[in-house]
């Protein structure tokens, strides 16, 4: 009854959303935005009519539709940052299609920023920094990574030192939405989360929002991290190769045939099994060798068909790999020799096929179809050999696999009703298997009891559609106003309806107001023993026990631009309250144990989320970056934890302070630094002590001996906090145009003041015999630096 | 195993790192009487007193003149005798199937309390090892051993397996397995658990059972090549009460989870949160729980 009354409402909403028309004399100016260099399609790029100060921006494949009144004549504003605008005069006949190319300017010293070009959006909290900058601001070991940069934002966090995960307004790293080209991965971490797996240079943009979602977005509570892959040069063959401490990367793109279809190929290596293989068989003298490796490969191929289709083919795969690989002879004159391989591997893998089409100016749609697999696997062989014949004499394997498999399929259609609305609608379906194989410990023993006790596959299909309006109310007013419904099926059946709202009110040229209002559902739970994100944490569906995980958003903010500084300062309130989490019971572990992860699990935990977030950005001029400040509370409960009482989430911290500066000394000169303060993570840390009775074991008539060991008591759950964490990193960028390219020579220090923040603590005893509370610190202050050439 | 090989590129991270001290001031500690008792039909009544301390404290305060009340199903059976330090006796040896209560008094503390039920005896059927039934990455024989006992039927009963090696007439308990049986694998214990072997009739209730183990001992050759016993072995089976379950898993999960020394680094890395002690002790801390056990010789079977 109730599935069918919100089956009313949305239908309803359709139709009043396709009634709200505008029946004025317009016509319409349409096109693709791209970079005049590359032919990368500009994403959010704004188109500007200065004469109505009306605009709109450019969806994710660079289309733009701007509406005017038949034989106006208007000056239309083309502008992205980080590139120069253009601006162009049109007398409107009729409706008109043209392409702009904009030149970059790589350098971020001449972005002009307008306040009506800002304050027009209605995207919610949206983040996004240009690529080039995120290139010149320090990194750790030299190798720059996408993600990290957007830790600086206020609202965002790392949680662990160095690790890549993004902790958005308290949410957990499985609450993010991490889709690239449209398709959602799973895990997205190299090197134990480190690295993260994107490239920045097989990538063309980057968006993120962390509160007032659109209706097009779904599946995830917390953030939406929509990552576009480069689609290729249509023009000119250009390309990359860097080397650094961490990893070589090699990237090329250019035409198949020109101004008709293009490719990209990037690959990424990591070095580090070179020096570890050779480190390890020098040390064991020669019997085993170990190491960690990874890769990234990103391809993608776009083909116009004809002026009004175009076909992408992209194809993302990575894996890491950590083994120990060993060979054993006993002596000289043995027959036979042991060898044992153990391999560790996880990964992703992603083929989507994509088609845009332009239908008419006003109606745009893109159809996607893609499979994608994450999956984590260990192998491990054991083999007798005879060293003279070399036949395997006895041999052994074990496998363990987990992972989850999609096959994913989607229309997105965009409509430029009116002058006031833009309407976009889709639909998405998904086909999960999920295998927690993990859980299931393999054994020999099965004469009489089923010892393939953990976990068995699961499928469920999680599909969506979605309606929203982008409404320009009038000439202050202006919202997006959509409604998602989402369904899911497993063992139950579980529906969702979702409003989302978006309002932005502009109080003058130069401030204005926000606020938004979302509802989103989660049908996936990680199961994670670590706080650091390792590949076997356990992606598992929403199950009638474990039911799926819901929020409720709501923000209010704040922004002005200051014109003559070329600056904004944006302040945000927010509210999020998280339904329906799951953690594993005191104790409970997916490893090792053959319990079904529901009966692991305590579930219909709560989250309570709020704080204040203010951002200063200046971007433009040779001083560029931004100052962010956070103060946030960020608590969890579940009946069966902690007595039932809310406790601080591992990750609440009360203050974070973020400081960005890109400095051009001269034009081919580029300082950068970073500095980041976080109040303490919050741990469980035992006040009391007693001794516990247990046994000990010795060689004697009776073996058993009654000992006793230290029990602590732990007052409450994450009741200490551990000292504040601060860093700062600084780089240094030379870059030189050679006669075919441009190299980069960068140079970085990470944690410049050798700060000692604690990465976990742990007691011991010094050598008096004295028990002390130790931290344990992972980066020190860590030089290095990193190569680049540019051809083409 | 594959766990440990996960960590290896963080221990590659850990060489560079250094460690310090966190000042640790004015930190709240609680103030009450711990007991800690493990009753069994073949040993004396016997109960440890002490109370807990600071965390950084690194003395245990054993009570010495403290008032201990014991009563065998809810009918006093007299005071404990003090005889060292914290360690307090009675001459009687409880029985199976009874269930004691312990009642402490002592001025300036909550009087703490518990009782636990003494489970009965589940005796083995029988115990065979037999070598070799695999070989393992250096070559050696693999043996297997075949613990058969008979579940009781309707009622919840948990175990606990030891296995004792006997050389020169002295007993070793012999903890480290290749392989164990599903029963014991189901209960989740921490990686590199050597602990006696602990598990419930989840798997098997109201059955026969033989509970199955695979270690790199009990092989010997003779002269002809073939492999003779090199025992003798011993299997202790014993049968737990409920708090002894839920004190040895806790006790297990417990101290992996504490984390004293930098090797511990897997239990902030991998496992998370820190586990509370199990405790049964009313107004107070420490454990009071029982079993009842059988033993028997591991026979070879060529």
């Amino acid at each position: 009854m109730k599935r069918i009354f919100s089956k009313k409402i949305f239908f309803s909403f359709l139709f009043l959303i396709a009634y709200t028309n505008s029946f004025a004399q317009t016509v319409t100016i349409s096109g693709i935005i791209t970079d005049k260099k590359n032919g990368e399609p500009l994403i959010n790029a704004t188109v500007f009519n200065k004469t109505n100060n009306s605009g709109c921006t450019t969806n994710n494949f660079g289309y733009y539709l701007l509406y005017g009144n038949l034989n106006d004549t208007i000056v239309v504003r083309y502008s992205y940052t980080g590139y120069e605008e253009i601006q162009q005069t049109f007398f409107l006949k009729h409706d008109t299609i043209i392409d702009i190319y904009l030149n970059t300017n790589i350098q971020l010293n001449e972005v002009v920023i307008t306040a009506k070009q800002e304050l027009n959006k209605t995207d919610g909290s949206v983040i996004q920094i240009p690529l080039e900058q995120i290139k010149l601001l320090p990194s750790l070991a030299g190798e720059p990574d996408v993600l990290k940069a957007y830790q600086l934002m206020p609202g965002i966090k790392a949680g662990k030192e160095g690790n890549s995960s993004l902790y958005v307004r308290g949410g957990s790293p499985d609450e993010n939405l991490i889709i690239l080209d449209d398709i959602p991965l799973y895990y997205i971490n190299h090197l134990g989360g480190f690295v993260s797996i994107f490239d920045a240079n097989a990538i063309n943009d980057i968006k993120l929002i962390k509160g007032g979602f659109p209706a097009r977005y779904g599946g995830r509570l917390s953030s939406v991290i929509d990552i576009r892959m480069k689609d290729g040069n249509d023009s000119d063959l250009e390309g990359e190769v860097s080397a650094g401490i961490i990893a070589t990367k090699l990237s090329i793109n250019g035409p198949v045939k020109k101004g008709t279809s293009s490719y990209m190929l990037s690959f990424r290596r990591c070095n580090l099994d070179l020096f570890s293989r050779l480190f390890t068989t020098m040390q064991s003298g020669g019997l085993y060798s170990a190491g960690y490796t990874f890769y990234d490969l990103n391809f993608k191929f776009a083909q116009k068909l004809n002026a009004k289709n175009k076909l992408y083919i992209a194809l993302y795969s990575g894996r890491d790999k950590i083994f120990i690989n060993q060979n054993y002879t006993p002596s000289l004159n043995s027959n036979i020799s042991y060898k044992y391989d153990n391999d560790n591997t996880w990964g992703n893998n992603l083929l989507s096929i994509k088609l845009n089409s332009v239908v008419n100016t006003k109606f745009f749609i893109n159809t996607t179809l893609a499979v994608s697999r994450f999956d984590y696997q260990t192998n491990i062989s054991y083999k007798n050999i005879d060293t003279q014949t070399k036949d395997v004499l006895q041999s052994a394997n074990i496998n363990f696999t987990s992972g989850i498999s999609d096959l994913t399929g989607k229309i997105d259609a965009d409509y430029f009703l009116s002058s006031k609305h833009t309407l976009r609608s889709g639909v998405n379906v998904i086909y999960h298997i999920f295998t927690p194989g993990i859980n299931a410990y393999s054994n020999t023993y099965s004469d009489n009891i089923d010892t393939t006790f953990g976990s068995e596959n699961i499928s469920g299909v999680e599909s969506y559609i979605y309606a929203e309006d982008e409404w320009t109310i009038n000439k202050f007013l202006a919202a997006n106003i959509g409604l998602h419904f989402s369904n899911y099926v497993v063992d139950d059946n579980f529906s969702s309806l979702q409003p989302r709202i978006i309002v932005n009110y502009n109080l003058n040229k130069s401030a204005s107001l926000k606020a938004s209002f979302t509802v989103m559902q989660q049908n996936l739970h990680l199961l994670s023993n670590s706080g650091v994100g390792l590949p076997s944490d356990l992606w598992v569906p929403a199950t009638s026990i474990a039911k799926p995980e819901k929020s409720n958003q709501y923000t209010m903010g704040y922004a002005y631009l200051f014109s003559e500084l070329s600056s904004r300062l944006t302040i945000e309130t927010y509210y999020k309250q998280i339904t329906n989490l799951i953690e594993f019971k005191s104790g409970a572990s997916f490893f090792g144990s053959g319990a079904d992860w529901q009966q692991q699990v305590v579930t219909g935990g709560k989250g309570n989320v709020y704080g204040i977030e203010f951002l200063f950005q200046k971007q433009e001029g040779r001083l560029t970056g931004w100052v962010g400040y956070s103060l946030s509370k960020n608590t969890r409960q579940f009946n069966e934890l902690n007595n039932g009482e809310p406790y601080p989430y591992k990750y609440d911290s009360r203050h974070d302070i973020s400081v960005v500066a890109t400095y051009k000394i001269k034009k081919n000169i580029i300082i950068s630094s970073d500095w980041v303060y976080s109040g303490g993570n919050a741990i469980t840390l035992g006040y009391t002590q007693y001794p516990v009775i247990n046994e000990t074991y010795i060689q004697a008539p009776n073996p058993f001996v009654t000992t006793f060991d230290n029990a602590y008591i732990y007052p409450s759950k994450n009741n200490y906090r551990l000292p504040a964490y601060n860093r700062l990193d600084v780089a240094i960028n030379f870059i030189k145009q050679k006669p075919k390219g441009e190299r980069t020579w960068s140079f970085s220090i990470y944690n410049v003041y050798n700060r000692l923040n604690p990465y976990f603590v742990y007691f011991n005893y010094d050598k008096q015999g004295e028990k002390h509370l130790y931290q344990f610190t992972l980066f020190p202050v860590i030089p290095s630096f990193n190569y680049s050439f540019k051809f083409n | 195993m594959h766990k440990k090989n996960i960590y290896l590129f963080i221990y590659l991270a850990i060489l560079y790192s250094c460690t310090k001290i966190v000042p640790l001031n004015n930190i709240p500690a609680d103030d009450k009487l711990v007991l800690n008792s493990i009753l069994n039909p073949d040993s004396a009544i016997t109960v440890y007193l002490s109370k807990t301390s600071a965390i950084l404290d690194t003395n245990i305060y054993w009570i010495n003149d403290a008032e201990i009340e014991v009563y065998k199903n809810d009918i006093f059976e007299g005071l404990l005798t003090n005889i060292a330090a914290g360690k307090y006796m009675s001459s009687v040896f409880p029985e199976e199937g009874a269930t004691y209560s312990l009642k402490i008094n002592y001025p300036g503390y909550e009087t703490p309390s518990s009782s636990d039920s003494i489970p009965k005896m589940i005796p083995l059927n029988y115990s065979t090892y037999t070598t070799p039934v695999g070989f393992d990455e250096s070559g050696f024989p693999i043996s297997e051993a075949y613990i058969n006992f008979s579940d009781p039927i309707n009622q919840k009963n948990y175990y606990e397996l030891i296995f004792l090696e006997e050389y020169n007439n002295v007993l070793d308990v012999f903890n480290y397995f290749l392989e164990t049986d599903p029963a014991f694998n189901a209960e989740g214990a921490p990686p590199n658990y050597y602990g006696l072997l602990y598990f419930s009739d989840e798997l098997f209730n109201g059955s026969v059972y033989t509970f199955k183990m695979k270690f790199s001992a009990g092989y010997q050759m003779d002269g002809d090549g073939e492999y003779i016993d090199s025992g003798p072995y011993y299997i202790v089976l014993r049968s737990i009460s409920e708090n002894y379950y839920l004190y040895k898993k806790s006790l297990a999960w417990h101290l992996f989870t504490q984390g004293n020394s930098i090797s511990d680094i897997n239990s902030f890395l991998v496992l998370g949160d820190p586990v509370d002690m199990y405790s049964n002790i009313e107004n107070g801390y420490g454990i009071f729980a029982s079993y009842s056990s059988d033993t028997t010789r591991l026979h070879f079977i060529p």
